[in-house]
């Protein structure tokens, strides 16, 4: 019995000396709608034999005592999926992640003005887009009604919330595609009547990042008027990026006032 | 009933038991489903790059002696020349900082290429030892372009008689259609989204196969392979959802494509493409198994990171098949097997 584990292992080393060390790629992640009000359903694939999905809902990092994916995942709040694919004979994937939002807690609002406007080629179906709670897909061209983009420094918006003050953040639904000069901005600063109101810095982008959803949630003090005032301040395309202190794009498909759960 | 992915699960575990799937006894990765399966050699055409460097590899054809010819966008050497086991012959070009498409015509005997250049806004017929026969601009004749930096060819293909067709795949979207005098005898297709239009007509090519000859175009942002008369008349749509396919290349009764990018179109992915006669997609090395429901292919994807945004295949006698890849960190062509 011995003899046979140990030719066993031999057998094993071999096999892994002589193989190249190859990656599985990222699972598939694919949800109903990223915006619900009631549940939403993400589903996960890597259709390969052998391979087992694991995945987390909190955002943390997947890792090999992560929950291992059986079915199709129902989800009744606001939530990050993130997945990682294993297989014995291969390298652990990237990991992909997939944040989905529940608009239980929503308010009513409308985005009266952006300056400057979206770029000619990205002005997708105009600034109603952006409250029409329809998630435009990773490869933006693919949605390009949904989609705003803009290639500027500064991006000022003004926002009508009838509702003044019920709900405490602001919720940017944005595009992260570095390869495509895309990223969440540097900053976003939130107004009512010349105050500010709420402030959100993102992280410094490191290089190799992959394409990605972004939400920027910007917690807000109460407010007592119905318009706000938005200031976007575009990330300056870090040194390591091609275009390296050109200002990246911003990528808008969805703006949300809502409660910060 | 077993269901569909049951039935997957289950046909895979007995490949698995087997011994079909993943691995040779000797280690080797295998790719591919079906008939269509392949031994990996990532290491085939790595050269030392002092000497021998690339850029992006771009395209890839065999001549009649067997040599495998690669084009590549680095111009300290255009050309670099193998053979099968990936053994370096020959090498020139220096001329070409736009080299992107290659195509391969015997005629009569003696055998030419043909190169597109997307920086010189050019098409440039060469012998296989690099003299240049001639060089044609942008078309002026066609009366749809006013410059030549509207015109970024990314294809050709050679008719029997000598006509040449130019997929326009990075400018205008047109197809173009000369006789081997330059003269241009038709324009078809342009940008948009309707049946006979395009999204990167980036490769073209002859398809004999049947009764009468037709050309293949891919529409790769459209993840569509359509089909056309000799004279631009559309014959039909091939979809295949979630492969972005660069140029098709027929040997025997099948479709050879490099696919660059997949699934979502992510940066980094990419498998091959292979289709069969009634052009369905049979067998996907780098991809998942191809699957039809109601005669839809279910969206493909990645499913091993074995290529990086394949751009090219060719296929040799044997069927093996040589892989160039696009933006893949200056790395040569892989080789597949087959098994």
């Amino acid at each position: 019995m011995r003899r046979m584990y140990f030719i066993f292992l031999m057998l094993c080393s071999g096999l892994a000396l002589a193989q190249p060390r190859i990656q599985l790629s990222p699972p598939q992640a694919v949800v109903d709608s990223v915006f619900f009000t009631e549940t939403t359903t993400v589903r996960l694939e890597l259709d390969y034999p052998g391979v087992a999905l694991r995945y987390t809902l909190d955002g943390s990092p997947v890792g090999s005592n992560s929950s291992v994916y059986k079915g199709p995942l129902a989800l009744s709040q606001s939530a990050t999926v993130s997945a990682k694919a294993f297989h014995p004979d291969f390298e652990d994937s990237p990991q992909v992640s997939i944040a989905v939002r529940s608009l239980k807690y929503n308010q009513p609002l409308s985005i009266t003005n952006a300056t400057p406007k979206p770029a000619p080629q990205y002005t997708g179906a105009g600034l109603s887009a952006l409250t029409d709670r329809q998630k435009g897909a990773l490869n933006f061209a693919a949605t390009p009604k949904a989609w705003l983009g803009w290639e500027t420094d500064t991006l000022r918006m003004q926002l009508n919330a009838p509702e003044a003050g019920k709900v405490n953040m602001l919720v940017f639904s944005l595009l992260d595609n570095a390869g495509a000069w895309i990223m969440p901005p540097a900053v976003v600063k939130v107004y009512d009547a010349g105050e500010q109101i709420g402030q959100f810095e993102t992280a410094r982008p490191e290089p190799g990042g992959p394409t990605q959803y972004h939400f920027l949630e910007v917690p807000l003090k109460p407010w007592s008027s119905d318009t706000l005032e938005v200031l976007v301040l575009a990330r300056q395309l870090p040194d390591w990026h091609d275009g390296a202190g050109r200002p990246a794009w911003i990528f808008l498909d969805e703006i949300l006032l809502t409660q910060k759960p | 009933m077993m269901k569909r992915r049951e039935f997957l699960k289950s046909s895979l575990w007995a490949a698995a038991g087997m011994g079909l799937v993943s691995w040779t006894s000797r280690g080797e990765l295998v790719l591919g489903h079906g008939d269509f399966r392949y031994k990996v050699d990532l290491n085939w055409g790595a050269l030392n790059a002092q000497f021998y460097p690339v850029k992006d590899c771009h395209e890839l054809v065999q001549d009649k002696q067997g040599r495998i010819i690669l084009l590549t966008n680095h111009t300290r050497n255009n050309i670099l020349i193998y053979n099968r086991d990936g053994r370096l012959l020959d090498a020139w070009g220096t001329d070409f900082p736009g080299a992107h498409g290659l195509t391969l015509k015997d005629e009569g005997g003696e055998e030419f290429l043909y190169i597109t250049d997307t920086e010189r806004h050019e098409v440039i017929k060469t012998t296989l030892n690099g003299r240049v026969v001639w060089a044609w601009g942008y078309p002026k004749a066609s009366g749809v372009y006013d410059s030549p930096s509207q015109y970024i060819p990314t294809e050709t293909a050679v008719a029997d008689n000598g006509d040449v067709y130019i997929a326009d795949g990075y400018g205008s979207q047109y197809i173009l259609h000369y006789n081997q005098k330059g003269e241009l005898l038709n324009v078809f297709g342009g940008r948009g989204e309707g049946e006979a239009q395009f999204l990167n007509a980036h490769g073209i090519c002859i398809d004999q196969r049947g009764q009468a000859p037709e050309l293949l175009i891919t529409a790769r942002q459209q993840n569509q392979l359509k089909r056309f008369g000799m004279d631009g008349a559309l014959k039909g749509v091939i979809d295949l959802p979630g492969a972005y396919i660069c140029r098709p290349v027929v040997h025997g009764s099948n479709v050879y494509l490099g696919t660059i990018w997949s699934g979502d179109g992510s940066s980094g992915t990419g498998f091959v493409s292979i289709l069969d006669e009634h052009n369905r997609l049979i067998s996907a090395p780098g991809g998942v198994a191809p699957v039809y429901e109601e005669d839809q292919l279910r969206p493909m994807y990645q499913v091993l990171r074995v290529f990086t945004h394949p751009h090219d295949v060719c296929v040799d006698e044997d069927e093996n098949l040589y892989v160039a890849q696009w933006n893949a960190g200056f790395t040569y062509p892989i080789k597949l097997t087959r098994v």
